[in-house]
């Protein structure tokens, strides 16, 4: 029987934002004069969903939507600023590839380090150690410092570490961005396995194929707030055909000079409500929710 | 938006102590205390490149400190005071560790944002790997300070137990005014500049080559009740060197120790999240 894992309702996520550059003396000119030092930003607004065990969730939505604050709030990283979160089993995420390594050790050496940051043990990782890192196609740079590898090679180490985890809840945050095809391969087989052990799984990529086969629901953001929720391919066709709405207007990709369409800009700060208690519930380790 | 409003201060302490509990629960955890292992042991690693002679470089500054305090000021101080190579260095020991911890602990809401707000390690975690990393250099110096005691015959076991409450004091405020200073780091980025040059003054603002006694009464009150490592290490000095200080020395660098660490801590768990969120 399926149990409720994850409940958000009328979540909203608020962050202040320095209005100047932060020096003590700017601090205390602002505060003389009787200015703000700081201005709301309101990340996420009325965000309400239920998830339940076993669910394979695709967040989607265009840069700067939310998606990322989302998945911090619902790893405990990050605590609600309104609303009423609930995660009953402590989700282990994996945000980004790079982070939780040491530039100066060797391979060998972070595959400890990268696995203690994601709750893993010398002892469950001693053993295998030697297969995490073939799984990586580097075991010839195992005693090499990790700041001789490429960034695709970091990005296959990390994935290949973090397929270890025992965790029942995962959340990953675009994290198959710069593998080539070879360890793409290696990580559809890694996704698979997850997707058919029915482990609760929530991740965001901008790669709708990738979503599609693992994603059986897709919640889209926009704008910080729940734009659409329901199966992922009815979500994700009417995502995709907002871009084909948008094109009519769009003065073409190379407008900010990188080749990239423009980035969205910042949702503008609503007015917010007194400071008050958002009601977060994570389990034991949860870092500002306990 | 639901409806929200104020909590009243009792509403906010029970929130901070319940906080302050899970986090210990969490922290004492297996998976944690495997986290922290590895986090000292890297730091261990990259300050000291991985061997013993990085590890003896690091030891390198202290005692040039103490050759150069020692030349100067053996002939006006080094005949009054017991022991001065030991009054020395238990001083330069002190003032280096408090000064180069809380310069770390500073910024450690900075370096180490990308880890704390990617992952779910307890910050708690990251910031005591710190404190121990530096701790361990303290205590390399402060067994060596116990073999110059027993050159001097001033060493006792009873001494020795008796400082480790003072030392795990001193910990305590160190971890204090380091997560002060991180939180106040994240709101004004030039406190970090602001501390570099409060922390060498503290070599000369705390009795390190020179003796309490030889101030002027008023220089000597502010040196003693401004300065809260003055307390610490007149305390710590008694206790290798002699003669035994007053116990209410000792009793008030316990409280100075233990009431940093509990209002380091409260700040920090208060605006932990804001400091993050734009650090």
């Amino acid at each position: 029987m399926s149990t409720t894992c994850v409940r958000l309702e009328h979540v909203g996520k608020r962050f202040m934002v320095p209005r100047t550059q932060r020096t003590a003396l700017r601090a205390v000119r602002s505060i003389v004069r009787g200015e703000p030092l700081r201005r709301e930003l309101w990340v996420l607004e009325d965000v309400s969903f239920e998830l339940q065990t076993g669910t394979r969730l695709a967040l989607i939505g265009r840069n700067g939507c939310g998606k990322t604050t989302l998945l911090r709030l619902l790893s405990g990283i990050l605590a609600p600023t309104v609303g009423v979160l609930e995660v009953p089993s402590a989700p282990r995420p994996l945000f980004s590839t790079t982070v939780g390594f040491s530039n100066e050790l060797s391979v060998a050496d972070n595959v400890y380090l990268f696995g203690a940051v994601h709750g893993m043990t010398r002892r469950t990782l001693g053993p295998r150690q030697d297969e995490i890192i073939a799984r990586a196609g580097i075991e010839h740079l195992m005693h090499a410092p990790l700041k001789d590898l490429s960034v695709g090679q970091i990005q296959r180490l990390a994935l290949s570490v973090f397929a270890e985890t025992s965790g029942r809840f995962l959340i990953f945050d675009e994290v198959l961005g710069n593998v080539d095809r070879g360890f793409a391969r290696t990580a559809a087989a890694f996704f698979r396995r997850l997707a058919e052990s029915g482990r609760t799984i929530v991740m965001t990529s901008h790669d709708a194929g990738f979503l599609r086969a693992y994603c059986e629901r897709a919640i889209w953001i926009e704008r910080g707030r729940v734009h659409r929720d329901g199966p992922f391919d009815a979500v994700m066709q009417e995502y995709e055909s907002s871009f084909g709405d948008d094109a009519a207007h769009d003065p073409g990709p190379l407008r900010n000079g990188w080749g990239h369409a423009p980035e969205e800009p910042e949702p503008a700060p609503a007015a917010a409500p007194a400071r008050g208690h958002a009601r977060a519930q994570h389990t034991a380790g949860c870092k500002p929710c306990s | 938006m639901p409806s929200t409003r104020l909590a009243t201060p009792a509403e906010e302490a029970a929130w901070l102590l319940r906080r302050a509990a899970t986090r210990g629960r969490a922290f004492f955890g297996a998976s944690n205390r495997a986290l922290f292992v590895e986090l000292v042991r890297t730091a261990f690693k990259v300050a000291d490149h991985n061997s013993i002679a990085g590890a003896l470089w690091s030891l390198l500054a202290p005692f040039a400190m103490l050759t150069a305090l020692y030349l100067v000021f053996r002939d006006r101080f080094g005949e009054e005071l017991k022991a001065y190579p030991l009054y020395l260095l238990l001083g330069i020991s002190f003032v280096s560790y408090f000064a180069t911890a809380t310069r770390h602990l500073l910024a450690v809401l900075f370096i180490h944002r990308a880890l704390l707000l990617n992952t779910t390690v307890p910050r708690e975690t990251v910031i005591l790997s710190q404190v121990a990393f530096h701790t361990y250099k303290l205590s390399i110096e402060l067994v060596l300070c116990a073999l110059l005691a027993v050159h001097y015959g001033t060493f006792s076991w009873s001494a020795m137990v008796a400082a480790l409450p003072l030392l795990l004091a001193f910990i305590g405020l160190v971890t204090g005014v380091g997560l002060l200073g991180a939180v106040v780091h994240s709101f004004a980025r030039d406190i970090e500049h602001i501390w570099s040059l409060v922390s060498h003054l503290l070599m000369f603002v705390t009795p390190v080559f020179y003796d309490l006694e030889s101030l002027s009464a008023p220089a000597r009150f502010v040196i003693y009740w401004l300065n809260p490592l003055t307390p610490f290490l007149v305390a710590l000095r008694g206790l290798f060197i002699g003669p035994p200080v007053h116990p209410g020395v000792y009793a008030h660098a316990v409280v100075i120790g233990v009431t940093f660490l509990i209002a380091g801590y409260a700040a920090f768990l208060t605006a932990e999240s804001a400091a993050l969120e734009r650090t």
